[in-house]
């Protein structure tokens, strides 16, 4: 025996208290008489006013059992195993359930997809133990996945077992299924279909061509948050030449949520009618049209990015749930004027500034300028707990004392980054004795460059350049330096770039977690005017900063391959592949005669290693989000809650099936209201025979 | 003494007529009976008998000696100037009973019997209304007459009064009393909730009078053996006073109490020597009339 309402069942219980009272407490008026005289009567105490007789137990028992029952009715007991539900309320619903990526947003302390699971629990709740429910995920856990009808007890288990996917969902197919589904049902059972979505732009782009049967209502659950300028989406109901239609949106600022009904089709804010949309008896189709956020946009989201997330540099709205977290960067000043041109950190600051972002690299810099002696204290507060990335830039000069010097080599073992140029300033003896193994090169004396002096040729697969445009990577060569350091690359050092003499122009190396890149360049104008291209100057300090800063980054723009999650990705491998094993992610794959390697890529975002059958790497695979579900601008300040909007449709035949399930509704209200006044006619039953018998017994 | 006489419903129906009620009842009442008993001076002959030793002369039948010789004596019936008194106790008590058992409507009936019956012998029968505070809107007593109309004047009176008496006893009845001292036969019509000194003084009067007294003592038989099975709610007709009672609870107490009050309402007749009859209102009125033709006999 299960209650859908154990609580109220528990109130109902409580209520027994009340015939016991009535029965312990209750006193029956004495029956009154004009007697000739009172002179012989002696007043006594009398018998209703002390406790019951045993002749009334009867009589107790049977208001207990009223309220007991009374308890048991109303807080809908059934019997799972029963055969014979009681039909109360009963309905078809196909639950068109969004599990999509994009639920796993956060909303509040919760996720989305908690969100929308309690919407639809609450619909489950709401609907009778003789409905049918079936639950059709979006995306689906299987392909072709059939679609099963079950008691809703059933489906809230089933809801409550599911997880979100790194999928991109398909609502308009899927509630076009549940319809043809719901077509098993006969006319006399209402039938509908409830979406419970965060109703994302991609996922309802398609439902401005669905058409739904008649006989079967619509009813949408929003899960999730609006953002305030959301403009809404409309929900329209088209007859015989009458179109209908209901905007869901919210005025702004106090973020309320209404549903205007503009009859004339279009709807707009002027208009506002009433939530529910009525529809002509002789109602055709229902569609539902789709207009979603005109010049505001749609819903966004702020999601923390997770470790294995990234941010591909080539296609910026590839993954909705990345959100920038600016870069902090510590600008070392060696010595402050008051003319800030003549800084050091002049250039790089300008270079690292938001307003310089590019749209090639959009990296959100956090500058913090900082001095030498100062360096340590500065280096505890660069990083925040929840991002240990930071970069710190040294240009020359920046002597740093012992105690800074190392603060910085903790910094950079813990993941930070070094930038670290050359110049003028430069003492190569003590700069050698206090970073020393961090450097990766060896600093010596300054040289003179020859004029047309330039870089070695960047082709296209040049790791810091590579992806520039052929243009932009000529311009690289002219490289407008009037001097150097004369250095030499330490062991385990990777040259990024050099001079056409081979002396090292940038040179990186990893310590630890951390990495250190040296700049042969002035930072300021001292060596040169390299400091002015733009071009130059500027997308390579962003290129070096991501890369010093963001190892992690860095594997995704190794990465020469991408696909979505759990998508199948085809690839192109080279000659005399045909027939070998590859691994990706645990699975193996083999390679077709034609050289082509079909493979499934993994649920989870990430980076994921293409190997051979000897462990060779083959190739990097970086696995996002999918494009649907990330086709959505990154906002901040999300106020507007969400909101639950129901539409149902009236036709002719919908009304009578709903008729005939309201006859069965109306039944059990009578039923119930029965109940209510047999109960109610048994605790009153003491008042109505003290009553009765306390008609005055006028005896003239 | 015929078949006792009981009163029913139809006969209630027709009390707006107590004259012809009492009529029927009284005739009922004396058929196959003498009409008198005694033997007067009055002009109306009654019979002859055989003259014996020591009767007057002149009562001698002197044509039936002539025609017979034999001497008859006439005997002629004897008048009367005997008054009646009827006080009847109006006050609130008197009304408790449903319909035929209803206190008031059976002592009413009762009166008018006995109107009528003193009406047959001659006698003056006279009414007063005890139990009222004032008599303003009501005629207090009736003097005892011989007229011819006055019984239908008594009558009509009677059938007018009801229980609503303001008194919760006998109230003015001083006013009501003869003043002189006659023969008169006083008949007190009451339930007896009365106060017992208020009974004594209203005896004494009476005793003083030298009237021969009765005193019909109506019950109701729920005053006499109550039969409350509920809780109950008594209110005192004449006091307003409210008393909760389980009605079987309190039957015990009740009967000692109104064994005691029997008892002294006895010992009050007795000690002013007043006959004393019980009624109980559903009993016939035989008992009632019978114990006033005895008592009415002692006046002889």
């Amino acid at each position: 025996m299960n209650f859908t309402n154990p609580w109220l069942f528990a109130a109902g219980v409580a209520c027994l208290a009340i015939p016991v009272w009535v029965h312990l407490q209750h006193r029956r008026q004495p029956r009154r008489v004009v007697f000739s005289t009172n002179r012989f009567i002696e007043p006594s105490e009398l018998s209703t006013r002390k406790k019951r007789r045993i002749q009334d137990w009867p009589l107790f028992l049977l208001r207990c059992l009223a309220v007991l029952f009374l308890a048991l009715v109303f807080s809908k007991v059934f019997f799972a195993d029963m055969a014979a539900t009681p039909k109360l309320q009963r309905e078809a619903i196909a639950l068109v359930f969004d599990r999509s990526a994009s639920m796993q947003a956060k909303s509040g302390d919760k996720t989305v997809f908690d969100e929308a699971k309690k919407l639809a629990g609450q619909a489950l709740d709401e609907t009778g133990h003789g409905s049918q429910v079936a639950i059709l995920f979006t995306p689906t856990n299987q392909a072709n996945e059939p679609v099963r009808w079950v008691r809703p007890t059933k489906a809230k288990r089933v809801l409550s077992d599911a997880t979100a996917s790194n999928q991109a969902g398909d609502l308009a197919a899927s509630i076009q299924k549940a319809a043809h589904s719901l077509g098993r049902f006969g006319a006399d059972f209402p039938k509908i279909i409830h979406v419970v979505s965060d109703l994302q732009l991609s996922a309802i782009e398609n439902l401005n061509q669905l058409s739904l049967p008649p006989n079967v209502a619509l009813r949408v659950a929003k899960a999730g948050e609006l953002e305030p300028v959301n403009g809404g989406f409309k929900i329209g109901t088209r007859g015989q030449g009458v179109l209908r239609t209901g905007v869901y949106s919210h005025s702004r600022p106090s973020g309320a949520i209404t549903v205007v009904d503009a009859p004339s089709g279009e709807a707009s804010d002027e208009r506002l009618a009433k939530r529910e949309l009525d529809t002509p008896g002789n109602q055709a189709a229902l569609t539902v049209p789709y207009t979603v956020g005109n010049q505001f946009g749609w819903f966004s989201r702020t999601i923390s990015a997770p470790s294995e997330d990234a941010w591909p540099s080539d296609d910026q709205a590839f993954d909705a749930y990345y959100v920038q977290q600016p870069l902090p960067v510590l600008l070392i000043e060696p010595k402050s004027t008051e003319k800030t041109f003549l800084r050091k950190t002049f250039f790089l600051a300008r270079a690292l500034s938001p307003e310089n972002f590019s749209e090639d690299i959009p990296m959100q810099f956090e500058l913090q300028q900082g001095m030498p002696i100062s360096a340590a204290a500065d280096l505890l507060t660069l990083t925040k707990p929840e991002n240990s990335r930071g970069l710190v830039v040294l240009p020359d000069g920046a002597n740093l004392s012992k105690g800074g010097s190392a603060a910085l080599k903790r910094f950079i073992a813990s993941g930070g980054g070094l930038l670290f140029f050359g110049g003028p300033g430069l003492q190569p003896d003590q700069i050698n004795a206090t970073l020393d193994e961090l450097l990766p090169v060896k600093i010596s004396k300054i040289e003179t460059l020859e004029s047309g002096t330039t870089l070695e040729a960047v082709s296209a697969r040049h790791p810091l350049w590579g992806e520039l445009s052929a243009e932009h990577r000529r311009r690289l060569r002219k490289l407008p330096l009037t001097h150097r350091h004369a250095v030499s690359a330490r062991d385990g050092a990777t040259m990024l770039a050099s001079f056409s003499d081979r002396v090292p122009f940038i040179v990186e190396k990893s310590h630890e977690a951390g990495c250190v890149i040296f700049v042969n360049a002035s930072a300021d104008r001292s060596w040169g005017k390299w400091q002015t291209d733009g071009a130059l100057f500027v997308v390579t300090t962003h290129l070096l900063a991501v890369r010093a800063a963001c190892q992690i980054e860095n594997q995704w723009r190794n990465a020469t391959t991408q696909g979505s999650a759990g998508q199948s990705l085809e690839l192109a491998l080279p000659t005399n592949s045909a027939g070998q094993q590859f691994e990706l992610n645990k699975k193996k794959f083999a390679a077709n005669a034609e050289n082509r390697l079909v493979v499934n890529l993994p649920d989870a975002p990430g980076v994921y290693p293409l190997t051979d059958s000897q462990g060779g790497l083959v190739q990097l695979i970086a696995v996002n989000l999918p494009p649907e579900e990330s086709d959505l601008t990154s906002e901040q300040g999300i106020v507007v809650r969400r909101q639950l909007e129901k539409l149902r449709q009236s036709s002719e035949d919908e009304s009578a099936a709903f008729l005939k399930a309201g006859t069965e509704s109306e039944s059990s209200v009578v039923w119930r209201t029965m109940l209510v006044f047999l109960a109610l006619l048994l605790a009153a039953e003491p008042l109505i025979s003290n009553r009765y018998h306390s008609t005055v017994t006028n005896t003239k | 003494m015929n078949a006792p006489l009981i009163i029913g419903d139809e006969l209630l129906a027709l009390a707006g007529d107590l004259p012809l009620l009492a009529r029927n009842i009284v005739d009922g009442y004396f058929h196959g009976l003498h009409r008198s008993v005694r033997r007067g001076s009055s002009p109306v002959f009654a019979a002859h008998r055989p003259y014996m030793a020591g009767d007057p002369a002149r009562l001698v039948n002197w044509r039936v000696w002539a025609k017979t010789d034999q001497l008859y004596i006439r005997e002629y019936e004897q008048e009367t100037n005997l008054r009646g008194y009827l006080y009847l106790d109006t006050s609130r008590s008197m009304a408790y009973g449903d319909g035929v058992q209803n206190k008031m409507a059976y002592a009413r009936l009762l009166c008018a019997v006995l109107a009528l019956l003193m009406q047959n012998q001659n006698d003056a029968p006279g009414i007063g209304f005890v139990g009222q505070t004032s008599y303003r809107d009501r005629t207090p007593a009736i003097p005892p007459s011989n007229r011819g109309d006055h019984l239908h004047e008594l009558m009509a009176h009677l059938a007018r009064t009801e229980a609503d008496g303001e008194a919760d006893d006998l109230g003015q009845f001083s006013g009501l009393l003869s003043l002189g001292r006659e023969r008169a036969l006083s008949v007190l019509v009451s339930d007896g909730y009365f106060p017992e000194k208020q009974g004594c003084a209203f005896l004494t009067q009476l005793n003083e009078r030298g009237h021969e007294v009765l005193f019909l003592h109506v019950l109701h038989r729920d005053e006499v053996d109550p039969q409350f099975e509920d809780d109950m709610l008594f209110v005192d007709s004449e006091t307003g006073e409210e008393i909760e009672a389980d009605g079987r609870a309190m039957r015990a107490g009740y009967e000692k109490k109104f064994s005691a009050f029997l008892r002294s309402i006895e010992s009050l007749c007795l000690d002013h020597e007043t006959a004393y009859c019980r009624i109980v209102t559903d009993e016939p009125l035989d008992l009632a009339m019978s114990a006033f033709f005895a008592r009415r006999a002692e006046l002889f």
